[in-house]
């Protein structure tokens, strides 16, 4: 990816959630299920995670960004819903403002080789209807939570660790 | 040959057209005549694109196709973050070949100059840390020596703050 400059890598399904003024879309295989935050277990919270969400009888972290996609250290209170990522095997939760399925598939481009960051979670952008869109996928999300998680010594890289 | 026709030789001197860009930062740069595409005379809408360089300034849309814009003055240390102007006054769409795009944050109106193979220079010591960006430069009359930008490097590297390319 980081040797291209913008192409094309075919068009998807995609979902856009929203944080603050800011739209990332994630592929719509990805989305596991929903879940409203009223649901969510804040026992369990602690540095960069914000809460719990039970999938499928499975306890999944769950975290939250702001419009720099910055790892949020509490909830803000128009953060409605838990996206669960993870097609068959969701693996944590993605709390935003709100979640919405793009009509269109949308082609993403992978970012430009002069905007590649060694620490983000943008993998490409996307026109959507004149919109430009941050995309992203769970595989990067995993890594770049689990790399701030690491400089915070935050407990989801150790749960990593201990799986 | 007549000594007025021998003399009219020697002084016509075979030029390239390029264009003048003012940087952030008081630099002025250059570009091959057909490297500019379009010169915006007002900022257009900027996509900020988190998590990216300082000196990326994010995406425009032009004509469909998605256009990363550059600030080489920041990049360059020309210009500090803290008292760089959130404002951009004004832009410059780059051909980078292979149907590729990009743009830089600039000054002033692009000028045009006509460049003499008999003006190259240097680079000036200050700028040798940038030399992977401008492999050659020429003394502007007025303006000193110009950095002559190859914009596949600017654009297709990874650039680290002050100049290095990583």
């Amino acid at each position: 990816m980081r040797n291209q400059a913008i192409s094309s890598v075919g068009g998807q399904r995609m979902a856009a959630m929203n944080f603050a003024g800011l739209r990332l879309a994630v592929p719509l295989v990805e989305v596991n299920s929903l879940v409203s935050v009223l649901d969510l277990d804040d026992s369990r919270s602690g540095a960069s995670i914000l809460s719990s969400v039970e999938v499928n009888g499975q306890e999944l972290p769950a975290f939250g960004f702001d419009a720099e996609l910055d790892l949020l250290r509490s909830v803000p209170d128009d953060y409605r819903v838990c996206v669960n990522l993870g097609d068959d095997n969701p693996e944590l939760g993605i709390l935003c403002q709100s979640v919405e399925t793009l009509e269109q598939p949308v082609t993403e481009e992978a970012l430009p080789v002069c905007m590649s960051s060694d620490h983000s979670m943008v993998t490409g952008l996307a026109l959507n209807d004149g919109e430009i869109l941050l995309c992203t996928n769970l595989s990067a999300l995993v890594e770049y939570i689990a790399t701030m998680d690491k400089s915070n010594a935050g407990p989801f890289l150790r749960s990593s660790e201990a799986n | 040959m007549p000594l007025q026709s021998q003399q009219t030789a020697a002084t016509i001197e075979p030029t390239s057209s390029a264009w003048l860009l003012d940087i952030s930062g008081g630099l002025t740069v250059a570009v091959a005549l057909q490297d500019v595409i379009y010169v915006y005379p007002e900022a257009p809408q900027v996509f900020p694109v988190p998590q990216t360089p300082d000196h990326v300034l994010g995406v425009l849309n032009w004509q469909q196709h998605l256009v990363p814009i550059i600030d080489l003055g920041l990049y360059l240390g020309l210009q500090q973050i803290d008292s760089h102007s959130s404002v951009i006054k004004m832009m410059v769409l780059l051909n980078l070949g292979d149907s590729k795009l990009g743009a830089l944050a600039l000054e002033q109106i692009p000028e045009r100059a006509d460049v003499a193979d008999s003006s190259q220079c240097e680079l000036p010591a200050s700028l040798q840390a940038w030399g992977c960006l401008a492999p050659s430069c020429f003394m502007h009359n007025t303006r000193g020596a110009v950095p002559i930008l190859d914009l596949k490097a600017v654009f297709g590297s990874e650039l680290s703050p002050g100049g290095l390319e990583e």
